[in-house]
């Protein structure tokens, strides 16, 4: 029997896992790494603790109930990624997996093994994060995540099979198949939806779900993705799980064989895809995971230089020429959470409106902070520059701060006011608005702060598990500093509120003041985090 | 040893390459050279495997790259133009991949007497992230010589290097030479080309401009005194060209 994967695959593969453990080993030895350790770990605990006590005292979850939402969210993801990765997808291999693995002795089969295996790795280590979502609501929470597990890895060797067939059919006949394939699952989709309105009547977002899952249409969409829903809410290990999850496993053992039966030559297209996906990671590692989405309109956008400004005037024009010319994903962002919150106002009644003010929220405090880097963050490789540059250190900072503030606060105030009034009135929009820019100030000003004392520099491999430990800390460190200025903002409020005899407006202002005033202290902290940096003391993760 | 025939290469409408074709034997040291876009990265890239040929063939100490790719590379080190090496693995754990996926023989020994002619030994265990672009490169080179290729393949090899380092390449490109190694040097560092080279691939516009032994280069294009530097040749073939 020709061996499966060749010895030196292997060894490779066993080094990484070594590496991994080592790079953890070796962040250590600095006190630096040990606090970022510490912290992750306690914020880990933080978040998976509670979720086990609350599983272990929780009421038997509806199981039947979590199938139904499960079907349909397996199968939108699985087309949203594979229609995203559309014609472009291929084979993705790391750069030094490309220099080293295709001019090597291989075999081609080996190559997509050992990239398979992988694969699996990243199922699981994502499983384990994803599967917090559907615990509350499915029996077993390690059910959930061996099907998470699962769904990933059928995704992503669906994906695999795709681009095979692409290397092999040639890109323009696989582009009319493709189309008409979307075409017909798209017709199949809304006579299911007319079927299950017609003949159940049925109204409301969830109720128009279940019943569609009902129809003859409906079934024939989501059978295979039965597999995996009834793997994730199984009642009991046998025979639930074990005969769903064996039936998930078959369709991608089969998958792989379709895979390696394709055994076409894919180097090229990898090579191109490689590049590609690895630059759209590495802006990911940044929380710039909408960079790719688009690519740089190209001097289309053009600026009058403003004032020097003691220098702060031309770095503020370059970032927000950068971020012009980067605007269409940002767009696409916005877009896309405006339509989430104000479908989730539509279909789920009641809650609808709490949840999209409270998405909205957490979208402005964690989300777009990550998106908007046109500021310090995106300037780690440049540095050097700034600090050659002929002016102060609050000037640089300032020109560096102004920037995401306007634009965080320009788009939040849009998205506001376009979706604000499906859960409140325009007074709240108007007050929410006036607290945008200060907010922004303190929740930017956090970011350098943070980042200028902990910065991160992607190595040309990048980081793998570190990116989602930095975020937790960044996470918990803006939500301890917002938490204290937006706590001292509301008792001083409330003070002003009681000494202007029950005066709101008063209350406001004066909460308004608070904030600002925070925000404002917190830039010659920037600016002295930003004087004592030494680029060349830091390490790359 | 490597031999390319009809080479044809293709992107949608755009040609690479448009039918190369080139033999370098044992012992040969060809220079590949050519303004930027004239297809040398393609060429190589196709020699290593990476890329297929839209049509033509590549041959590598006999054997098809295209129909026979695993016995192809066994005896094949392609050394890019930008090592990108397995960051978190050491210098160590580079080689000993190198020796277990070609199959190398007591590769401590020769990894270590690699790395100590390239000034590495000290770096043996930091990982490949802590390096200088220099040092990666030699680690690359390191790699690709473990397992003694027939035929080796280098992309602008002295980019990064330090004096002591482009000395050392160099000895080594003449040793493996004289050992029977068929050696292709992609640069735009003429001198480099001079020094080492005893072939000449002129690459322009997708197409070959010229190919055969330096000396021959001399006498086939008018003009050009017996001991016309590589220089002098490489414009008026360009300059030919563009006539």
């Amino acid at each position: 029997m020709a061996r499966l994967l060749h010895p030196a695959l292997r060894l490779l593969w066993r080094m990484q896992l070594q590496a991994g453990w080592r790079r953890i080993t070796r962040s250590v030895r600095t006190g630096k790494g040990v606090l970022r350790l510490a912290l992750t770990v306690g914020l880990m605990a933080l978040t998976f603790g509670p979720m086990f006590v609350f599983l272990l005292y929780r009421e038997p979850p509806d199981s039947a109930a979590a199938r139904s939402l499960l079907e349909p969210a397996i199968f939108v993801i699985t087309m949203v990624i594979l229609m995203a990765n559309g014609s472009k997808s291929g084979i993705f291999f790391t750069p030094a997996e490309v220099d080293f693995l295709f001019p090597g002795p291989f075999r081609r089969k080996e190559l997509i093994l050992y990239r398979i295996g992988h694969q699996a790795q990243a199922a699981l280590f994502g499983a384990l994060f994803l599967s917090v979502v559907p615990a509350p609501f499915v029996p077993y929470w390690p059910f959930a995540f061996l099907g998470i597990a699962l769904v990933l890895q059928f995704i992503q060797l669906l994906s695999t099979v795709l681009s095979l067939t692409i290397s092999i059919a040639g890109q323009a006949a696989y582009s009319r198949v493709r189309r008409i394939v979307l075409v017909v699952i798209g017709l199949l989709i809304v006579v299911g939806v007319v079927q299950a309105a017609s003949e159940y009547g049925a109204s409301g977002g969830l109720a128009l779900m279940r019943e569609f899952q009902a129809t003859s249409v409906g079934a024939v969409v989501l059978a295979p993705f039965q597999l995996f829903s009834r793997t994730i809410a199984a009642e009991r290990l046998f025979p639930d799980f074990l005969g769903w999850s064996s039936l998930a496993l078959a369709l991608n053992i089969a998958l792989i064989a379709a895979t390696l039966r394709l055994d076409s030559d894919f180097y090229e297209r990898s090579v191109a895809v490689s590049e590609r996906v690895y630059r759209a990671l590495e802006n990911a590692r940044r929380g710039q995971a909408w960079m790719g989405l688009s690519k740089p309109s190209v001097a289309r956008w053009r600026l009058p230089m403003p004032a020097r400004l003691r220098g702060a005037g031309p770095i503020a024009w370059r970032q927000f020429l950068d971020a012009l010319r980067n605007s269409r994903g940002v767009i696409y962002v916005v877009l896309f959470i405006g339509s989430v919150v104000a479908l989730a106002a539509y279909f789920l009644d009641e809650s609808g409106p709490g949840m999209g003010a409270t998405a909205l929220a957490m979208f402005a405090l964690f989300t777009f902070p990550q998106m908007l880097q046109f500021d310090f963050r995106g300037d780690i490789e440049r540095i050097d520059l700034l600090k050659t540059l002929p002016a102060s250190s609050a000037a640089i900072v300032a020109g560096e701060l102004i920037v995401p503030i306007v634009l965080a606060t320009i788009i939040e105030s849009v998205l506001m006011i376009g979706t604000g009034l499906l859960w409140t009135g325009w007074p709240t929009i108007f007050v929410i608005c006036a607290f945008l820019p200060v907010g922004n100030l303190l929740v930017f000003a956090v970011e350098n702060l943070v980042f200028l004392y902990y910065p991160r520099r992607s190595g040309p491999m990048g980081t793998t598990f570190q990116a989602p430990g930095r975020q937790m800390i960044m996470n918990f460190i803006k939500t301890v500093v917002i938490g204290i200025a937006g706590g001292t903002a509301a008792g001083v409020g409330g003070i002003a509120f009681w000494l202007s005899e029950r005066s709101v407006g008063t209350a406001l202002a004066a909460a308004w003041c608070v904030i600002t005033v925070a925000g404002v202290a917190l830039v010659p902290l920037v600016a002295r985090a930003f004087r004592v940096l030494d680029p060349s003391l830091e390490t790359m993760e | 040893m490597i031999s390319v025939d009809g080479f044809h290469k293709t992107y949608r409408d755009t040609v690479a390459v448009a039918g190369l074709s080139f033999e370098v034997g044992p012992g040969h040291v060809l220079g590949l050279v050519g303004p930027n876009g004239a297809g040398k990265t393609t060429t190589l890239r196709a020699i290593a495997g990476i890329i297929p040929p839209t049509r033509g063939r590549v041959l590598v100490a006999g054997y098809d790259v295209a129909a026979q790719p695993v016995q192809a590379k066994q005896r094949l080190a392609y050394i890019p133009d930008e090592p990108r090496l397995f960051d978190t693995l050491t210098v160590a754990e580079h080689l000993e991949f190198a020796a277990a996926a070609y199959n190398v023989p007591d590769h401590v020994k020769k990894g270590t007497e690699l790395l100590r002619s390239f000034d590495l030994i000290d770096k043996k265990d930091a990982l490949a992230q802590e390096l200088s672009r220099g040092m990666r490169q030699k680690v690359a080179i390191c790699c690709g010589y473990l397992h003694d290729p027939a035929a080796i393949i280098f992309d602008e090899p002295l980019t990064g290097l330090d004096p002591r380092g482009i000395r050392t390449l160099k000895r080594s490109i003449v040793e493996r030479a004289r050992a029977g190694a068929a050696i292709v040097i992609s640069s735009h560092l003429l001198s480099l080309v001079e020094d080492l080279c005893s072939h000449l691939l002129i690459l322009d516009h997708v197409h070959s401009r010229f190919f055969g032994p330096i000396e021959v280069a001399r006498t086939r294009f008018a003009g050009l005194a017996e001991d016309a530097k590589l220089e002098e040749i490489f414009f008026r073939a360009i300059d030919t060209s563009e006539r």
